[in-house]
């Protein structure tokens, strides 16, 4: 008797698993017929390598749909170009160009291509000359390096814009596949990290809307789900030795792997648009300016903007340009909450300062 | 830990609940009381380990003195002594920087900052052990269970932001011989948490950042008619959403523990007139502050004009309650007046036998002229209660009535004002929650034939938690938002 109850007791339970395996697989697949319908996150991939020595490209000749959020605010539609860059255009090596470097600022595919940087700087030359875009989300300074030696060979540019943005210094170090790094001791200056060659498993799963939604639109990642949210600690830092030899070779190097002079080079420091808010909103009578913490990187970028001076970089800094407009108009900047990328206000204003910075440098092109 | 939060929902809640289970079982008394009061107290740790002291203290002083209430022969000085004991530790807590720098201000003297954290809680788990040490008083029958006792404080679904709990109406749940919890409770435990976190990730956060913005560029300056509607409009959204989320998530967790916590909001923007609305809106403090604070004050027994007095003096300290602000403490005396216009018509009307009749001709127009009052005196009031500052409530004010020149800062975004409009269409025309859900587990488990009713009360609960899953990645995508009465 009390073993048909226990085998009861058991199907009981095995029934009802499978209930609720059943109701969470059933939802899941109605979320992803759902979202196949709706434009939902990026379905922009990077595209397997073609060869051990290639850097990270996107799908090329790729139309793609971007939104924000949960609830897919903000959609836009662009392409990419044959070299599996974000452009309408293709880029010839006999028209007039710019280069463009930097990380998804740079990149902007989350803004239609008249909003991005790349597009400002079209339109405001007037097409006398074209904005080549290598951006790529989450790249670094050695990156833009290592496409600055693939590129400049390539393309005669007669400027480079560099967006620099918070952390990419010591982001610099870390090994991401198809971007180049820092190299270490005995290697090259910049080394590139061999793209990866997605499995055909994981080329199927870059389909799903539902995983792209998660990735693009909720920007999920398993590893933050259990994050305890605490104060960064603040310790005292200095940069080394190696640091400035690294970044006094790097503006040495970028100009003459570009092929460009110095002087027709704007980099563009970016920073946490949210501060300008901050800055700006919250500058009442007696309101206390919130800690700033020293670190490696901030005091490697702080090096690079006195190197590059130096040198006869044209130096631009982004956070008191878009300040000094937000003063005036309260418009937002970015695209806060959801994402805190420049919008299509802030890369015109960006846009504007680095073609007035270029006009006299590079006469005839602004 | 926060309710939205994927440490809460995907770890402690899962484990403080299969433990609870098997505690139940455990041939051992009161070892479910005991489990579910110590996950609790690691549920108020985790927060910050250095609040758990004052917790105890609080919780042991007050046990104590229930003992010494509960006695035939206790001495009303002793009660009135817990309760000053407790005010004086939530007065300290609370409000000694607001009464410092209120002295000064009035004074003209350098009056001294208190470094002090506010523990999170703290108004609660205090309002509600001197409703204990009252009830307690008042029946001569103290709480003996101190493990008992333990949980009715710390309870983890009420003990930071409610609902107010009645020691009487928790007691006789948390000491019933409990062995397990019925399936019909947890299925709808599991769909309030779900309607809360609903309510709360894709209404309310999604409404606060445009508000957030609306009610800092006040502080600042005056703003444009639109932009100052949207903030006021918004923030009643945001706050009923945010708070009616919480109440029903932390009904809902009491649900799937088997304890059925008291009812906190009933669609108080369908009021339809300002008496109403406090029956409907945070119905659980407004009980409170009626049976420990109005009654006992003397309510409406010694005439009209101490009857006016008793509520405005309530009204006012139910604002203060909220917070150590001024903006408050005018937020309470703004209801108060609100109230007592509402009783001064009633009396009017009561007293007009032509006004009586009109009323009665045109019910549907003079209830949704009541109801658009109603709704606008509480909107304003929200304006204030919001406000970090007289100045940006001014501001605000001026926005929506004067239509003054100000910057357009571009508030006002389509996206947000979607929500809002989504948000009071529902608060104005749907069921609550409340309604739509109570008893819904019975007919979840009496659903389908028999032999397979296992596999859809499995089929519910896994598409419960798929959805509660995918609130919770939402909500991290925010950047898991505090819920607005953490803060009281």
């Amino acid at each position: 008797m009390s073993s048909s109850t226990s085998i009861s007791e058991r199907q009981r339970a095995a029934a009802w698993l499978t209930g609720a395996a059943a109701a969470g697989l059933a939802l899941s697949i109605a979320f992803e017929a759902l979202l196949q319908l709706l434009p939902a996150g990026s379905d922009l991939h990077r595209e397997n390598p073609q060869s051990q020595a290639s850097s990270a490209r996107l799908l090329r000749n790729y139309q793609y749909t971007f939104s924000m959020g949960w609830d897919l605010r903000y959609v836009v539609h662009g392409r990419t170009n044959s070299m599996g860059f974000i452009s309408p255009h293709e880029y010839r090596s006999d028209a007039q160009s710019i280069a463009l470097l930097g990380d998804s600022f740079a990149e902007g595919e989350m803004l239609s291509y008249e909003d991005s940087l790349a597009g400002h700087l079209d339109a405001l030359s007037k097409g006398r000359v074209q904005t080549y875009n290598f951006g790529l989300s989450g790249a670094s300074l050695p990156h833009y390096l290592g496409m600055a030696r693939e590129m400049g060979p390539r393309f005669p540019f007669k400027a480079a814009v560099v967006i620099v943005g918070q952390g990419d210094y010591v982001e610099g170090f870390e090994s991401k596949e198809g971007q180049y790094r820092w190299g270490g001791a005995g290697e090259d200056d910049v080394v590139l990290v061999p793209a990866e060659t997605r499995s055909l498993l994981k080329q199927a799963l870059r389909r799903s809307a539902l995983l792209g939604y998660l990735r693009g639109n909720l920007k999920f990642v398993a590893g933050r789900l259990f994050q305890h949210p605490g104060e960064p600690k603040c310790e005292p830092v200095r940069l080394r030795d190696a640091d400035l030899q690294r970044l006094s070779h790097y503006v040495d190097a970028l100009p003459r792997a570009l092929g460009v002079e110095p002087r027709r080079i704007v980099m563009l420091f970016n920073g946490n648009t949210r501060d300008v808010y901050e800055h700006v909103d919250r500058a009442r009578a007696g309101a206390v300016p919130g800690k700033t913490c020293e670190t490696r990187d901030s005091l490697a970028r702080e090096q690079l903007r006195s190197l590059a001076r130096a040198r006869g970089i044209h130096v631009v800094e982004v956070l008191p340009l878009l300040e000094s407009h937000y003063r005036v108009y309260r418009r937002p900047l970015d695209f806060r909450p959801v994402d805190p990328h420049w919008n299509g206000l802030a890369t015109s204003i960006v846009a504007a300062e680095v073609a007035r910075r270029l006009a006299s440098k590079a006469p005839g092109y602004f | 830990m926060l309710f939205n939060s994927p440490v809460f929902v995907f770890l402690f809640l899962p484990v403080a609940w299969l433990g609870y289970l098997v505690a139940l079982r455990l041939p051992i008394a009161r070892s479910g009381i005991a489990f579910l009061g110590l996950a609790s107290i690691f549920f108020y740790g985790w927060w910050n380990p250095a609040f758990l002291p004052l917790l105890g203290v609080s919780i042991v002083f007050n046990y104590w003195m229930g003992r010494l209430l509960g006695s035939p022969r206790a001495a009303k000085r002793w009660l009135v002594a817990a309760i000053v004991a407790n005010l004086a530790l939530i007065a300290y807590f609370k409000y000694a920087n607001l009464l410092s720098s209120s002295i000064g201000a009035v004074t003209g003297f350098a009056t001294p900052v208190f470094d002090v954290l506010l523990p999170i809680g703290i108004s609660f788990y205090t309002f509600t052990q001197i409703a204990y040490l009252v009830d307690t008083y008042q029946a001569r029958r103290a709480e003996k269970s101190f493990s008992a006792y333990v949980l009715f404080v710390t309870f983890f679904p009420h003990l930071v932001a409610g609902p107010v709990l009645h020691h009487s109406e928790m007691m006789p749940q948390f000491l019933r011989d409990q062995r397990r919890i019925p399936t019909a409770l947890i299925l709808e435990g599991l769909l309030l948490f779900a309607c809360g976190l609903a309510k709360k990730v894709l209404i309310a956060d999604s409404v606060a950042p445009g508000v957030n913005r609306a009610f800092t560029l006040a502080e600042l300056h005056t703003l444009g008619w639109a932009d100052s509607w949207f903030g006021a409009l918004g923030y009643a959204v945001q706050i009923y959403f945010d708070f009616s989320g919480y109440s029903d998530m932390a009904i809902g967790l009491g649900l799937m523990f088997g304890i059925r916590l008291p009812l906190n909001f009933n669609s108080p923007y369908q009021s339809g007139s300002i008496v109403e609305f406090w029956r409907r809106w945070h119905m659980t403090l407004s009980r409170f502050l009626r049976d420990y604070l109005y009654i006992p004050l003397g309510g409406n027994r010694h005439g009209p004009t101490r009857r006016q007095v008793n509520l405005m003096l309530t009204m006012l300290l139910g604002g203060l309650w909220h917070g150590a602000a001024w903006t408050f403490v005018f937020w309470g005396g703004l209801h108060g007046f609100y109230l007592q216009v509402n009783h001064a018509w009633r009396v009017v009307l009561a007293k007009t036998p032509a006004l009586q009749s009109l009323v009665e001709r045109f019910p549907k127009t003079t209830h949704t002229l009541s109801w658009t009052i109603t709704f606008l005196a509480v909107v304003v009031a929200w304006v204030v209660f919001r406000a970090e500052s007289f100045t940006g409530f001014a501001h605000m004010l001026q926005g929506m009535f004067l239509d003054a020149q100000s910057i357009d800062a571009a508030v006002a975004d389509p996206q947000t004002a979607y929500y809002i409009g989504i948000g009071l269409l529902i608060a104005f025309l749907a069921p609550n929650s409340q309604q739509l859900l109570t008893g819904i587990g019975e007919r979840l488990v009496a659903a389908g034939r028999a032999s397979l009713r296992p596999f859809y009360q499995g089929a519910h609960v896994g598409a419960i938690l798929t959805v509660i899953a995918s609130l919770t990645v939402i909500s991290l995508s925010w950047g898991i938002n505090e819920f607005i009465y953490f803060n009281f």
